[in-house]
């Protein structure tokens, strides 16, 4: 009796395990193996090389580019998003006529596929066209390249990755917000406190937990970013919208550099652990 | 009545401004679905136009639009019914018997979402060539049941926590079996949750692009690869691409719209923590 009872949650484990093993596990590792590996131009066979890889990525000025814009994409699109999150939730958790129709759209951009959401923002944002440019154009303004000039083209990207990402993040917010139990915030108003006052001192505070969990899986959903760089710029132009996971897939597939490539992604990885335990740990330490 | 009486116009006003700015993408697609392909690419764009219905004939009844949407119905169906299936199990071992190991089961299980798919192309494409799943739609279900599996473990398992222990503890000195246990207490405890999980594995997969655009060619290739094929070697359509847009969005949104309150509460009840 004692021993069946132990063997049941490794029966309901097992076959959920196995999936995930064959499916994700064994082709990561697949991949980490392969950043060891280069094809000889010789034989066209592949050869163990060690960190000949690493070695060749850690010398290449467009990996290191690529890793610079995406520093520089993470540390404004993080921010922003929160930010822009965490009032789009305020404003969501109101009760006003009508609410009932904007929760329904403002969901929208979540649930469009990101190929639609590819071909809405270069409808809006085209050079020629665009709707954006029309309406700069009525206003006595030149049009704009965006997605075709290396100074506007990773801002577009910032502004059409957040278009998807803020909507997301809000829900869980919205979420925190509903759980927050309405006598507190009562009470606050009762003892005096302001809507700022009230917002600072017990919503936020009680948001944390929500808001920790936001800010990790947001840095990392950035940082590995890439089907609105695929569908819209190609990494381009010259390499201003080039971030690190678009940059595997470069060389990869388009140069087949499956070595490069693992070694790349082998290192990003290992970034985005370091992120994600950096950020526990401190959101952790301050509880 | 007391929670409006706080808002201010200034702030009603900004809700109805944002909400119509964040739809104002879509809008434009839909009108561009409506427009003929030279109204599309006039300049400064149209507003007001004659509106045509020709290219959601083209785009529905002339191509293979609606075999794509057959296929994307099953993967989607088909994937969440197995993500569920062998995610809830999962979640409830997780969640009820409770080890050292339990907890590692249970990073791994996350840390597997935090992997790229671009990461996992390369030798997913060997397995699925070896295996002969590639173009077919059974792969497409276990690819997308293993990529919604961890999502499904992590709100199932926190749903689950959720359940007050003493309501377990009574049914089972009652002498209730584990699948009685599960099929008649936790279960309805946990419906919105589940009902929550269901909805947004169903969202991820209808939406999926990347493994969709490496994995299927044409037989299992579901809508969301097939918008993007209306491009010829004389350019884009912008007007038939939206219609083909606009038509494979419209499912989503119809289903957003039935459901966003279950999801709020479903996430309400303890996904985040």
């Amino acid at each position: 009796m004692r021993s069946k009872q132990q063997i049941i949650p490794y029966l309901l484990l097992t076959p959920a395990l196995v999936l995930l093993l064959v499916f994700n596990l064994l082709p990561t590792i697949a991949t980490l193996v392969e950043s060891t590996f280069v094809m000889s131009l010789r034989s066209g066979e592949r050869v163990f090389a060690g960190f000949a890889n690493f070695e060749r990525i850690f010398k290449d000025p467009i990996f290191w580019k690529s890793l610079q814009v995406t520093v520089v994409f993470s540390l404004v699109v993080n921010p922003l998003q929160i930010a822009l999150s965490l009032g789009l939730s305020i404003l969501i958790n109101q009760r006003l006529p009508g609410i009932g129709i904007f929760r329904s759209i403002y969901l929208l951009p979540v649930a469009v596929s990101l190929n639609v959401t590819a071909i809405v923002w270069r409808l809006l944002l085209d050079k020629n066209t665009g709707m954006v440019n029309g309406i700069l154009y009525q206003l006595g303004i030149e049009r704009q390249p965006f997605l075709h000039s290396t100074e506007q083209a990773l801002w577009s990207i910032i502004l059409i990755a957040s278009w998807i990402g803020v909507p997301l993040w809000s829900l869980f917010i919205l979420a925190g917000l509903q759980n927050i139990p309405p006598p507190v915030l009562e009470a606050a108003k009762i003892d005096g406190a302001n809507a700022w006052q009230s917002f600072t001192k017990v919503t936020l505070p009680l948001l944390r937990r929500v808001l920790a969990f936001v800010l990790v899986a947001d840095t990392v959903a950035n940082f590995l970013l890439f089907a609105p760089i695929i569908l819209t710029t190609q990494g381009g132009p010259q390499l201003s919208t080039n971030l690190i996971l678009y940059e595997t897939y470069r060389r990869g597939f388009l140069y087949g550099d499956l070595g490069a490539s693992a070694a790349m992604l082998s290192v990003m990885l290992l970034i985005v652990f370091v992120i994600v335990g950096v950020e526990l740990y401190v959101l952790r330490g301050s509880d | 009545m007391t929670q409006r009486s706080w808002v201010s116009p200034g702030l009603t006003l900004l809700t109805y401004l944002v909400a119509f700015a964040m739809f104002f993408p879509i809008l434009w697609m839909i009108m561009t679905s409506f427009k003929t392909e030279a109204d599309a690419f006039a300049f400064p764009p149209q507003v007001i136009f004659e509106p045509t219905l020709d290219n959601w004939n083209i785009a529905l009844f002339d191509s293979n639009f609606l075999d794509h949407l057959i296929n994307t119905l099953l993967i989607t169906l088909g994937s969440t019914l197995v993500a569920l299936g062998l995610g809830i199990p999962a979640a409830y071992a997780l969640a009820y018997y409770q080890t050292k190991r339990s907890d590692l089961t249970l990073m791994w299980l996350i840390s597997t979402r935090m992997l790229p798919p671009v990461g996992v192309i390369v030798p997913l494409f060997i397995i699925f060539r070896d295996l002969g799943l590639r173009d077919s739609h059974t792969g497409m279900i276990i690819i997308y049941s293993a990529m919604n599996l961890p999502l499904v473990v992590w709100m199932m398992r926190s749903f689950f926590l959720d359940v007050p222990y003493e309501i377990l503890e009574a049914s089972r000195i009652d002498g209730t079996s584990l699948l009685q246990e599960f099929r008649f207490i936790v279960i309805p405890l946990v419906l919105p949750g589940l009902f929550a999980t269901g909805l947004l594995c169903m969202i991820f997969a209808w939406n999926e692009f990347f493994f969709a655009f490496s994995l299927t060619v044409t037989k299992a290739a579901p809508v969301s690869v097939y918008i993007s094929s209306f491009k010829t070697a004389e350019g884009l359509f912008w007007a038939k691409m939206s219609a083909g847009a606009t038509a494979a969005v419209f499912p989503v949104v119809i289903a957003g719209w039935v459901a966003q309150r279950q999801l709020v509460q479903g996430l309400t009840m303890g996904a985040v923590k």
